[in-house]
């Protein structure tokens, strides 16, 4: 296959990696100067006449280095000015905000938080501490709860030392605060600027904050809430304006043999004339050509094997035999409990095909559990498989030798707690990620660790293959995804752009866009084309820890620490709904086969299933997505159309079989 | 005003390293001399070091999907800020190896207890600790269809299985062995364990239909009795145990009521030390507690068993006892129940007698008048004196003997209990159902004859000089 374009870097904002682009002098300057602290005379002079280096060359990158870097990054925060002054003007704005009309100051009080921010962060760093901590306790009861955890480490600052290496304080003095506003408030705004002269204020709105002005009305304190509570607020408009290719691939031409018979399908050659008198419904819908589909070799996917379209074709079958779902027929929910688990299940993950179970636990090791009659068997040493016909049918079963055959396999190789899995779509292998920094794929055959991939460095937090396989995205505590294929141990693909960790990662049905989710409280989804940011989704009020597209790929699921679950549609980046009724934090997600219930479950030891057909047939097509004021999400109680709870056993993983049986699996809590 | 002290709180959760910490810590370090300035310093950032390392760890507690953080969590921050982790906290129950110290000024110091531990008794000490067993998988309906079976008991654990020769069957022989056996130790450390053991819920349709057979096999060995009462009360007192189920409260209940009401109980005196008035005291108190803690809007206990109490009460063809049985439960539901029933039986001449003597004997040995009488009666002729007092005060008389302290020490000397060692017993290996069986057997036999072994060495008082003319045995 055709592999991935090399992009160039510029293309491809590398935020985590300041060692990029250093050039060969600067590295010799630096090994000279090293040299010279530790007093290695005899080193350094032959290293000078070597390489030509005078020390004029190196004297000044030292003293550009010895520069404290703090003191440069944030120099932005350097005034003279009385700290007194910052009380002042944030009374004299507050009064200001409060004195203009109702529906202007629901929009200008969303400057306050950040105003605040910004003054407690120069009051800091200016080293007026019994000022800042003052300010702080004064005003802090003015800001909206859902910045309690980011006022909370706020709070903890209160020295120029601590700003260094603190990752908020980064964000704030790096990045610019997005407030969306109606172009009225926004006059008001001006006016009041211009007529009084709050160098301070004024200063810090140009410098640290952005404000997109939208022409239209002033939207309410409910809409406003609905869309921010990100760590550097909302979205802006122009983030999400790029087309989104939403629609599904074309299906490959397989010929699906009629299903009267009960084997395996293993004919794929069938008559095409029994072929037309069943016509599926399922694939002609998909063959049709969609105007929202990206063409199938935007991204180069992997050809398909005989396995693969075998595995097609059983999928085909199954989905004739899935059930309805809706409000009026629930789905049947199986259960698996773990016991015993006391190194701590981290991450469940349940195959495409229903057929195999990956947990991962906190003492390094996964476990493979097969959910069928079908064990888990290692494939035969290279001697006796060269004996082997390659040509008989069955030539998958005899490659596997029947003396390994176990119900649970267990991998072992991470040297950290292990947080998620992902098993390729032909389950031949496996993706892991781990404390350790590493990313791994396994071989479900041998049942070994193939590659370990070392780019992160940091704790990775979730792992995701492309359901057509190849592909896998992963994200970390370093503030990026990262797209790995099978065949290369390096990343072919840096997806930058989140301000915390990311905290899970999820591919679109059509393997064009990947999905992310962070402890900035933001999703985003980014092209894999370019790997540029095509949608920035703000709404939740903490970290995102789930994410599932629709089956049709038009419509995104989101969740995590708040326990809120919001429905997206990708096509504008608008919130179409948000589900309340969880108590604690949900880890997973999944929409039925057919995309019309969505179920949840998490740590509140219940699972609970929502009516998405009710949202999308409530949604008003006719708005104008480009003006936030108009924007309606759904909040209706009766979206929740089934509760269940489990006696004592967190739901970490929820699955639709093919057949639309749900499937959830959970550790029992030991008290 | 709520928010503001949100903020406050949160500024008490976090630790906070005074000065006096750091220079004792920087004395243990070695560092003699500490001023004051540096202490504080090194005091506020070792403060907010440990703050940003709390909300990091809080990162790894909610990727390791658990609501609770550890110690764990907290080193793999560390690790991150390239800091070292504080190691040999790892265990689960670390809780309790804190220990706080008063001091005179000031907050108590609070501190990680450790021992030197001595490896050698370490190592040969008995004690192993307990696999915990390989983790398993086990898979149920939740919900079949959007209907959800029942939410009481959807998943057990494996191994919960009753079946015959199983680890819970062997646990229910045991228990019931001890229970009904001559170890009075085992028979605490089963009760005890019935009432704390978690993991006992699916035996527990075994238990009731044990504990309902026995009181009409054992109807008149009060001391065995009393003891079904006390497992009776053990499974009440189990927190994990959910008795509601039907049938399982209404056959404890009715057993309960069986042991306060019933006839056949009153008829033996053949242990003093466990005399049925006794028994029927402990039954009301245990009915009580049923009533008390099941007792609902919507399986109207409290109104059957009120219900059950008063038609006994009200029945003139029953015994004193029955009576008295009646009015003790009553009593113990509440006394609402007490005044209004008693007056409802003034009219019935008996159960106001029964009442009556139970509060006039009351007054009379409290005001003790003729005591000194009474003794010097006594000493003439015991046996006489004691069909004397039965004449007054009929059955209820045995339930103030043990109060007269005087009298008790002429009327009984109950021997001493042998320890009766397992090895020799012969009921030692028969499981609570087996002996229920011989016993039920040994009673079919002798009943003609009312002539009764005991399986257990009851004290063998020969209370018989005081039943006169009966021909009743105590035989070992």
């Amino acid at each position: 296959m055709a592999s991935l374009p090399q992009l160039s870097g510029q293309n491809v904002q590398i935020k985590a990696e300041g060692m990029t682009g250093v050039s060969d002098k600067q590295t010799l300057a630096a090994v000279l100067q090293f040299l010279k602290k530790h007093n290695l005379k005899g080193t350094e002079e032959l290293l000078k006449k070597e390489t030509g280096i005078k020390d004029t060359d190196v004297a000044p990158e030292s003293s550009a280095q010895t520069a404290s870097e703090v003191s440069h990054a944030l120099a932005a925060y350097k005034s003279d000015d009385d700290p007194s002054l910052y009380d002042e003007d944030y009374i004299n704005f507050k009064s200001f905000i409060e004195s203009c009309l109702d529906v202007h100051k629901v929009e200008l009080m969303t400057i306050l938080y950040p105003v605040f921010v910004h003054m407690y962060l120069e009051l800091v760093y200016n080293g007026h501490e019994h000022h800042a901590k003052k300010f702080f306790l004064k005003y802090s009861l003015d800001q909206e709860p859902y910045y309690a955890e980011d006022l909370n480490k706020l709070s903890t600052v209160t020295k120029p030392e601590h700003m260094k290496g603190s990752q908020i304080m980064e964000n704030f003095k790096s990045s610019k605060f997005v407030l969306k506003m109606s172009r009225d408030s926004y006059t008001h705004l001006k006016r009041f600027l211009q007529e009084k002269h709050m160098n301070v204020l004024l200063n810090i709105i140009q410098e640290h904050l952005f404000i997109d002005v939208f022409d239209g009305v002033p939207r309410t304190k409910h809409q406003i809430d609905m869309t921010s509570g990100g760590l550097l607020g909302e979205a802006a408009r122009d983030a999400n304006k790029t087309k989104i290719l939403h629609g599904l691939l074309k299906e490959p031409d397989i010929n699906i043999p009629v299903d009267d018979d009960d084997d395996g399908g293993g004919d794929g050659e069938d008559k095409p004339k029994k072929k037309k008198q069943k016509k599926d419904p399922l694939l002609t819908k998909k063959s049709k050509n969609d105007p929202n589909a990206p063409a199938t070799n935007r991204i180069p996917m992997p050809e398909l094997k005989d396995q693969d379209k075998l595995e097609r074709v059983n999928a085909y079958r199954e989905a004739l035999k899935r059930v309805k779902m809706g409000p009026t027929s629930l789905p049947s929910i199986c259960f698996y409990t773990f016991h015993n688990a006391i190194q701590g299940i981290t991450g469940i993950d349940i195959s495409e095909d229903s057929s195999l179970m990956c947990t991962c636990f906190g003492d390094s090791n996964i476990k493979i559990w097969s959910l069928t009659p079908n064990k888990l068997r290692v494939m035969k040493q290279m001697d006796e498989l060269e004996l082997i016909d390659k040509d008989a049918d069955d030539v998958l079963e005899r490659m596997m030798d029947e003396r390994t055959a176990e119900d649970c396999k267990m991998l072992t190789g991470h040297s950290g707690p292990v947080f998620n899995t992902s098993f390729s779509p032909d389950k031949s292998s496996l993706t892991s990620c781990s404390e350790d920094g590493t990313v791994r794929l396994w071989s479900l055959h041998t049942w070994t660790n193939l590659v370990s991939y070392k780019g992160h460095n940091t704790p990775v937090w979730d792992v995701k293959f492309s359901p057509h396989g190849h592909y896998f995205v992963s994200g970390g505590h370093d503030r990026v995804a990262r797209l790995w294929t099978t065949d290369h141990y390096q990343p072919v693909r840096i997806f930058a752009g989140h301000y915390a960790d990311v905290d899970c990662v999820q591919f679109h049905p059509n393997g064009n866009y990947v999905a992310t989710g962070s402890s900035d409280r933001a999703v985003r989804i980014f092209d894999v084309l370019n790997g540029s940011c095509v949608r920035t989704l703000t709404g939740h009020k903490g970290a995102i820890h789930s994410l599932c597209f629709s089956p049709d790929g038009k419509y995104l699921a989101s969740t995590g620490l708040d326990a809120t679950i919001c429905l997206w549609d990708i096509s504008n980046g608008n919130m179409l709904a948000q589900m309340r009724e969880h108590t604690n934090t949900v880890y997973s997600l999944c929409f039925s086969r057919c995309g019309s219930v969505l179920a949840s479950g998490g740590l509140d030891n219940t699972v609970k299933l929502w009516d998405v057909t009710k949202v999308i047939k409530e949604t008003d097509k006719d708005m104008d997505a480009s003006i936030p004021s108009s924007l309606s999400v759904n909040e209706s109680p009766n979206l929740l159309i089934g509760s269940f709870a489990t006696k004592a056993t967190p739901v970490l993983n929820i699955h639709f079989t093919r057949k639309n049986l749900l499937l959830a699996a959970g550790p029992m809590k030991v008290s | 005003m709520a928010e503001e002290k949100r903020i406050v709180t949160d500024e008490r959760r976090y630790a906070i390293m005074s000065r006096e910490s750091i220079k004792l810590m920087a004395d243990a370090a070695g560092h003699e001399e500490t001023s004051d300035s540096v202490a504080g310093i090194l005091g506020e950032d070792v403060s907010y070091r440990l703050r940003e390392i709390t909300q990091k760890s809080a990162q790894f507690m909610r990727h390791a999907r658990r609501k609770r953080m550890n110690t764990d969590d907290f080193n793999k921050a560390c690790g991150f800020s390239d800091i070292q982790p504080v190691l040999g906290h790892g265990s689960q129950e670390a809780v309790h190896s804190f220990q706080a110290v008063k001091v005179e000024q000031g907050e108590p110091i609070h501190f990680a207890l450790d021992p030197t531990l001595n490896l050698a008794t370490e190592a040969s000490s008995t004690f192993i600790p307990k696999h915990s067993g390989e983790t398993t998988i086990k898979a149920h309906w939740l919900v079949v269809e959007g209907v959800q079976k029942s939410t009481q008991n959807p998943q057990g654990t494996p191994g919960n299985k009753v079946e015959p020769g199983g680890p819970l069957m062997k646990y229910f022989d045991k228990i019931t062995q001890a229970v009904l056996g001559n170890d009075e130790e085992m028979m605490k450390t089963a009760l005890s364990d019935l009432r704390t053991n978690g993991n006992i819920s699916p035996l527990l349709p075994h238990f009731v239909s044990f504990i309902s057979n026995g009181v009409k096999t054992l109807g008149d060995d009060v001391c065995k009795l009393t003891r079904l009462l006390s497992m009776v009360q053990s499974l009440v007192y189990n927190s994990s145990l959910f008795l509601e189920a039907q049938p399982f409260l209404a056959v404890m209940s009715q057993s309960v009521q069986y042991c306060l009401l019933d006839p056949l109980v009153s008829s033996g005196q053949s242990c003093p030390t466990d005399d049925h008035w006794v028994l029927r005291d402990y039954a009301a108190r245990v009915l009580a507690h049923i009533v008390g803690i099941w007792g609902n809007s919507v399986n109207h206990l409290e109104r059957y068993t009120e219900k059950t109490l008063r038609e006994a009460l009200h029945d003139l063809s029953r015994p004193f006892a029955c009576h008295y049985g009646a009015v003790m439960g009553l009593m113990y539901l509440g006394t609402e129940f007490r005044e209004e029933n008693i007056t409802d039986a003034t009219n019935n001449g008996e159960a106001k007698k029964v009442f009556k003597t139970i509060s006039d004997y009351d007054t009379k040995f409290s005001k003790r008048p003729s005591f000194n009488g009474f003794l010097s009666a006594f000493h003439k002729s015991p046996v006489s004196f004691y069909f004397e007092m039965f004449e007054y005060f009929g059955d209820a008389l045995t339930l103030r003997l043990p109060e007269i302290a005087e009298l008790k020490s002429h009327v009984f000397k109950p021997k001493e209990r042998d320890l009766v060692t397992s090895i020799s017993d012969p009921t030692a290996d028969k499981s609570g159902e087996e002996l229920l069986k011989i016993k039920e057997r040994d009673r079919n036999e002798e009943n003609p004859g009312r002539k009764r072994k005991h399986n257990s060495p009851s004290p063998d008082v020969d209370f018989s000089q005081f039943l006169g003319g009966d021909s009743w045995t105590v035989t070992k």
